[in-house]
C-alpha cells in the first residue's frame, strides 16, 4: 500500500514534481519536459554526473514500476533519500561557497557538452556529509545557440551576494537569506557595501553595474521595452568566461571576520581537562555503540568533536548544529579533510528554522524536519537555560522531543561556564539545579544512567523514551 | 586592485552615466543586460588567458627542450 504525498516545495516547475512515500523519493518528468528531458539523458550526460556524484541518483522506472498513477507525466524516476535535507540559511560560509563551486562546476562540464541549467537555486544543492550533491535533474536542458544565462540574477542572490557580505562586510547570510527566501537582493547587497570595497571590477560590474541596470530598467519608458528585446545574443566564449570568471572569484573569498578557518590549523580550547574530555567521548562512544543510530543530532557540535565520537561509536550519519559560525565552518572543514559522514549545520537553538515559504509549508522547519534515532547535547543547556531564560523544565521538554533517546549534559551553577554566564547579570534561576533539571528529565523519559565528568559536576543524563 | 582596473573601473562609470534607458520585462532583465556589456569583456579575458596559457605552454616546451639539449 503506497502512500505517497507531494514534496510541498515542489511547485515552482511545471516541468516535473517531487513525491515521497516514506523513505522513498520520486520525481515526475511531465510531459512539457519529455523532449528536454530525452535530449539531455540521451546524451549520457545524467549517468555521467550521477556516476561522478554530482548530482543525485536517477533510476528511470517503467510504468509497471510505478507507485501511482501520475497525470501528465512521461516518466517517474526515483532518487536515493537525502540523510537531511539542509536548507542555505542553516549553511556556514564555506558551506555556501562549497556549494556554489558545485553550482558553477557542473554548468561549466554540462556547458562543453551543450547542456544549461535553467535556474540556479541554492535549494538544489544537498549535502550529503561534506559533499554537496545536485538533487533537481529537471533543471537541465539543451543549450540554445546565443542564449544568455537564465540562471544568472538567481545565482547572484542565492550563491554570490550572500558570500560577498559576509567576505565583504563580516556579516553572516543567515539571517538576511532566511528573512528573504529569494536570497539578497543584488540593489540591497549595493546599498550596504562600504565605499573601499567598490573599488573592485567583479564587484562593481556584478553588483554595482547590476544593480544600477535594475534601477535604470524600472524608470524606463514602456516604450524602450523593444530595446530590450533586441537581438543581442551571448556568445559560447562570453558564457563560459562569464562562468569561469564568477568561479575563480568565489573561489578565492574569504569571511571578512574570521579569515579561512581550515581544520588542522585550529587549536583547540577547552574548558576543562583533557582526561575530563575523554571520559565524555568514551560516554558517547559507548553511547552510539549500544543505540547504533541511522541518525544522530549533536546539539551544540561545537567543531564536532562529540560528532565523531557519535560516528566512531556506531552512528552512521550525524549531523550536528551550532550558533557559532566559525565553529560551523571548522566542523564543515574536518568533516570534508576526513570525508566523515557528518553534516554541521548553523542553529539557534531559542529560534530554530521555521515552516515557511509558500503556504508555510515549502520549507520545512528544524522541528518537522529533524526525525532522527538520537541526540546528544553536550554543553548546551545552559546556553538556553541562563543565556536565554528559558525556564529547565521547557528546555528538558524540547530536547527530550528531538529523539527519543539521548544524552544530555547537565552543567551546574558553580561551573566556571555558567559563572561567567552569570557575572554581569543577576541571578534569577534559583530552580537552575541539578535535582529540578532531573526530575524534569524523569517526567518525560527513563534516565538510563548518570555519569559525573568533570570536577565541577557536569553530568551527563542518558535518558530513553521508550 | 591594480591602477588599471581603476581606471578601466572610472571608464566604465562615466560610461554609465550616459547610458540609454532600458525597457523593464522583470526582474531578470538588468541580468541580462549586464551579461550583454560584461559578456564581451568575459569573452576577450577568456581568449586572451586561453592564448597567455599557449604562449606560456610554447615558452617552457622552447625552454625545457634547450635544458634537455644542453644536458646532453
Amino acid at each position: 500500500m503506497t502512500c505517497l504525498s507531494v514534496n510541498p516545495g515542489s511547485f515552482r516547475d511545471p516541468s516535473g514534481h517531487v513525491f515521497e512515500d516514506g523513505d522513498r523519493i520520486y520525481r515526475t518528468v511531465q510531459e512539457g519536459a519529455r523532449v528536454a528531458y530525452e535530449a539531455v539523458r540521451d546524451r549520457g550526460v545524467l549517468d555521467t554526473l550521477v556516476n561522478a556524484g554530482t548530482l543525485a541518483g536517477a533510476k528511470e522506472l517503467s510504468r509497471s514500476e510505478w507507485p501511482g498513477d501520475f497525470p501528465g507525466a512521461a516518466y517517474v524516476i526515483e532518487h536515493p533519500r537525502i540523510p537531511y535535507i539542509s536548507y542555505p540559511y542553516e549553511w556556514s560560509f564555506s558551506q555556501l561557497q562549497t556549494a556554489a563551486l558545485h553550482h558553477l562546476d557542473m554548468q561549466i562540464a554540462l556547458f562543453a557538452q551543450d547542456v544549461v541549467l535553467s535556474d540556479a537555486s541554492a535549494f538544489n544543492v544537498q549535502f550529503v556529509g561534506p559533499q554537496p550533491v545536485f538533487i533537481d535533474l529537471l533543471s537541465l536542458r539543451p543549450y540554445r545557440e546565443g542564449e544568455f544565462w537564465q540562471g544568472h540574477r538567481q545565482f547572484c542572490e542565492q550563491f554570490l551576494n550572500p558570500l560577498l557580505l559576509r567576505a565583504l562586510t563580516g556579516v553572516s547570510h543567515n539571517a538576511w537569506f532566511r528573512g528573504r527566501l529569494e536570497g539578497i537582493a543584488t540593489a540591497d547587497l549595493a546599498r550596504v557595501l562600504p565605499l573601499r570595497k567598490r573599488l573592485s571590477w567583479n564587484v562593481y560590474t556584478q553588483v554595482l553595474l547590476q544593480a544600477q541596470l535594475e534601477r535604470t530598467a524600472l524608470n524606463a519608458p514602456d516604450s524602450a521595452i523593444d530595446k530590450a528585446k533586441g537581438s543581442r545574443r551571448l556568445s559560447r566564449t562570453a558564457y563560459a568566461g562569464l562562468l569561469h570568471q564568477l568561479r575563480s572569484w568565489i573561489a578565492r573569498l574569504q569571511p571578512a571576520d574570521t579569515g579561512k578557518t581550515v581544520w588542522g590549523e585550529y587549536d583547540h580550547t577547552h574548558t576543562y581537562s583533557d582526561e575530563e574530555v575523554v571520559a565524555k567521548k568514551q560516554a558517547i562512544r559507548d553511547f552510539a555503540a549500544a543505540v547504533r543510530p541511522r541518525r544522530l543530532i549533536d546539539l551544540g557540535c561545537n567543531t564536532g568533536d562529540y560528532s565523531v565520537a557519535a560516528l566512531e561509536g556506531g552512528a552512521e550519519y550525524v549531523i550536528g548544529f551550532d550558533f557559532d559560525q566559525k565553529a560551523v565552518d571548522l566542523a564543515f572543514s574536518r568533516a570534508a579533510k576526513k570525508d566523515l559522514p557528518y553534516l554541521p549545520l548553523w542553529l539557534d537553538a531559542a529560534n530554530p528554522s521555521p515552516d515557511q515559504g509558500w503556504r508555510q509549508a515549502e520549507r520545512q522547519g528544524f522541528g518537522r524536519r529533524t526525525k532522527v534515532d538520537a541526540m546528544i547535547a553536550l554543553a548546551f543547556e545552559h546556553h538556553l537555560a541562563i543565556g536565554r531564560n528559558v525556564p529547565l523544565p521547557q528546555v528538558v521538554d524540547w530536547l527530550v522531543s528531538t529523539a527519543p533517546t539521548g544524552i544530555i549534559e547537565f552543567v551546574p551553577k558553580n561551573d566556571s561556564t555558567v559563572q561567567k554566564m552569570l557575572a554581569l547579570r543577576e541571578d534569577i534561576f534559583p530552580d537552575y539545579t541539578e535535582e529540578a533539571f532531573a526530575q524534569a528529565l524523569q517526567d518525560r523519559a527513563r534516565i538510563v544512567s548518570k555519569r559525573v565528568v568533570s570536577s565541577s559536576g557536569r553530568t551527563l543524563f542518558w535518558y530513553d523514551r521508550g | 586592485m591594480k591602477l588599471g582596473n581603476q581606471l578601466g573601473l572610472l571608464a566604465l562609470c562615466l560610461a554609465m552615466l550616459t547610458q540609454p534607458a532600458y525597457a523593464y520585462l522583470d526582474p531578470g532583465t538588468a541580468s541580462l543586460l549586464l551579461q550583454g556589456i560584461i559578456g564581451g569583456i568575459a569573452a576577450a579575458i577568456t581568449v586572451v588567458s586561453l592564448y597567455y596559457n599557449r604562449v606560456k605552454a610554447a615558452f617552457f616546451r622552447l625552454f625545457g627542450k634547450r635544458e634537455e639539449s644542453a644536458s646532453k
